[in-house]
């Protein structure tokens, strides 16, 4: 049987009905930043999801066996040692921030003088694989670098101490204090619209459109420190910040300050954990004195533990985060094929796609849309769901004084490994095949024949990576990516509930949301990647 | 003592080394096969019962193409473009030396200057 071309989700123009014919918006990038991971084999997807299950009864049963709510977790601080004081070394640090707003000048400047195909322009690689895939492995796996090379931070405090020097005796900036109410719903609404142009938006690949976008942000981050502080902004407005801050909660590293009354002092209000002491605050490290100051390395995943509930906006933009990485994945699957094909010949959305269109790009695009938005909030209410699940799991003398909202402030984190993992491995053979374009790329990031580093003629080399060494990997990520998040978990609830055998009692459907993540993680993993353009 | 011990460790060192070094794939032939697979693209679509055809890597391969209409091809991650019309059926052969799961998009159907990029097929390279 003649097989049908499946719908494009990223593809220039699409033909829907007459009402829905569009004009291609420009070049097209064809073939740009594709993923060519073969399926993970049926059987290793099943191992996986049955040594999940089965590794999640060995941690109940560690926590049966006695209440550990692990106050202190192992420290060794680099800064006791020479070689970490030199990788903290100011100049160091100020070379690093030199370099990082070259790269945001290089990818602006980039966009507006180089060519529009992404293969001979630095900024589409520049931004998507080398910065924003990057990014996330470091912080996840390394620590929070963002916060130390933020190119706005560094702009604004560079900014700031010049005009310090010239002018010392006015304040730089408004530092409007930041209305107690907002929190960071501003970060959560720039991350949101950050994800729709990762995933949805026809010109994401586009280097002009990416150019304009990074302008328009940086205009945004830099009005929003100067008029609110920049730690303030920082804190509560820049995304990226925000995000990679909750990806660095899982490496092994922290920066932490030893002298309780600097937090005191601290505009943040929130950054002294019971437990951990304050942690990863920058405003209270640049604060404190040198020999108040700790760099750590840490065990895995204890960033994520709390001592009381993350405010709301915070929950809502983990969950952004971890419904962003589902959909990504699922945007590659024949079923979000079908699916899109369906939504753009329906009848009843006909009227929202026509509306949608024109400002998404195109009608795949605001098909797409629809269900990025729809998924999103499907997720938030799924997981208040279980967060009531969970608290009325527990008999109700145990769970005095705790609200929903409460409890889905303190879990919602322990999801957080499970969607690293998923992101680590489906980006993996990415990174490693769509990251070698930047070798040529830094010879010639305008595309105009120049060869700075003499590698114009790197040609990328697609085995560089073995389907099997990242199927293996991407399974055993997720797995151990699932048993980290059961126990944080865990220790949560007996931080929360206090008596074990509420605690227990309380971690029934959280085991259940996390199998099913886990699963869908998975299963997307094995899945045949559908063309995406 | 000494002597016998040496009398030991030779044939077994000697035996080490055959081992370590790496037996030819095919000790038997003579020349790499190449593995043939038939494609007709009939009414824009590839006639097949699935959209993948799949290949282990180390395999070369002869991709045997013919067409009802005018078209251009463009094998995604090997790179590899090339034309097929009714009049020139055309052959495309290569080392599937890369794991993974590789588009073969279609451009210009019938000479018309090419839109979209919809997946005609995929070739799939399984580690051996």
């Amino acid at each position: 049987m003649p097989i049908e071309s499946p719908v494009n989700v990223g593809v220039k123009f699409t033909q829907a009905g007459c009402l829905l014919a569009i004009v291609p918006s420009g070049v097209s990038a064809h073939g740009f930043a594709q993923r060519y991971d073969l399926p993970v084999p049926l059987g290793l997807y099943i191992g996986g999801a049955a040594a999940a299950v089965a590794l999640s009864f060995v941690v109940i049963a560690f926590f049966m066996r006695g209440e550990r709510i692990f106050e202190h977790y192992p420290r060794f601080n680099l800064l006791e040692n020479p070689v970490g004081r030199i990788l903290a070394s100011p100049f160091l640090v100020r070379m690093l921030r030199a370099f990082s707003v070259g790269w945001l000048a290089l990818v602006i400047a980039s966009g507006y003088i180089g060519p529009e195909n992404p293969f001979e322009n630095i900024a589409p690689t520049a931004i998507w694989v080398i910065w924003w895939v990057g990014f996330a492995y470091i912080s996840g796996l390394a620590g929070d670098l963002w916060t130390v090379i933020n190119p706005w931070s560094a702009l604004y405090g560079w900014a700031e101490s010049l005009w310090l020097t010239l002018f010392p005796s006015h304040r730089f900036g408004l530092s409007l204090r930041w209305p107690g109410w907002p929190g960071r719903r501003p970060a959560v609404l720039l991350f949101a619209w950050f994800v729709w142009a990762e995933l949805i938006w026809p010109e994401s690949d586009t280097p002009a459109s990416l150019a304009k976008a990074a302008l328009i942000y940086s205009t945004i981050t830099l009005t929003g420190m100067f008029l609110f502080g920049r730690r303030s902004w920082l804190r509560n407005g820049e995304a990226f910040t925000v995000v990679f801050g909750f990806l660095a909660r899982f490496a092994p590293s922290e920066i932490r300050v030893a002298d309780a009354a600097v937090c005191a002092a601290c505009g943040s209000g929130i950054c002294r954990d019971r437990f951990a002491g304050c942690v990863n605050c920058l405003e209270c490290f640049e604060a404190a004195a040198q020999d108040q100051r700790e760099w750590n390395l840490r065990p895995w995943a204890v960033g994520l533990l709390t001592s009381r509930p993350i405010s709301t906006p915070s929950m809502v933009f983990v969950l952004v985060m971890l419904s962003s990485v589902t959909f990504d994945g699922l945007l590659a699957t024949s079923l979000w094929a079908d699916l899109a094909r369906w939504m753009i010949y329906s009848e009843t959305l006909r009227p929202l796609i026509i509306a949608l269109q024109d400002i998404t790009g195109n009608a795949v695009a605001a098909v797409g849309t629809i269900a990025l938005i729809t998924f999103l909030l499907l997720f938030q209410l799924l997981y208040l769901l279980f967060s009531a699940l969970m608290l009325f799991s527990v008999p109700a003398a145990d769970r005095v004084g705790i609200s929903v909202r409460q409890v889905g402030g303190l879990f919602v984190l322990s999801l957080v490994p499970i969607a690293l993992a998923y992101h680590l491995a489906h980006y993996l053979s990415y990174l490693a095949i769509v990251g070698q374009y930047i070798i040529p790329l830094v010879s010639d990031p305008f595309g105009m024949g120049w060869d700075l580093f003499g590698t114009k003629l790197y040609m990328v080399d697609i085995g560089v990576v073995n389907a099997r060494f990242v199927w293996y990997t991407s399974v055993i990520a997720i797995v151990t990516g699932h048993i980290i998040a059961v126990w944080l978990a865990h220790v949560m609830a007996l931080r929360t509930f206090h008596r074990n055998r509420a605690a227990l009692l309380s971690q029934i459907p959280m085991l259940l949301l996390m199998v099913a993540y886990t699963m869908l993680s998975l299963w997307i993993l094995a899945q045949p990647v559908v063309e995406t353009g | 003592m000494k002597t016998s011990r040496y009398s030991l460790w030779c044939p077994m060192f000697a035996t080490l080394l055959l081992f370590s070094v790496p037996a030819p794939a095919n000790a038997g032939a003579d020349e790499t096969s190449i593995r043939t697979i038939e494609l007709v693209i009939s009414e824009r679509m590839v006639q097949l019962e699935e959209n993948s055809i799949r290949v282990t890597q180390g395999e070369t391969i002869d991709l045997a193409w013919k067409s009802d209409e005018p078209v251009k091809l463009h094998l995604h991650g090997y790179d590899i473009e090339f034309e097929v019309s009714p009049e020139a059926p055309t052959s495309v052969t290569f080392e599937a030396h890369a794991t993974g799961r590789f588009p073969i998009t279609s451009h210009g159907f019938g000479g018309e200057h090419g839109h979209g990029d919809e997946a005609l097929l995929y070739l799939e390279v399984y580690p051996d």
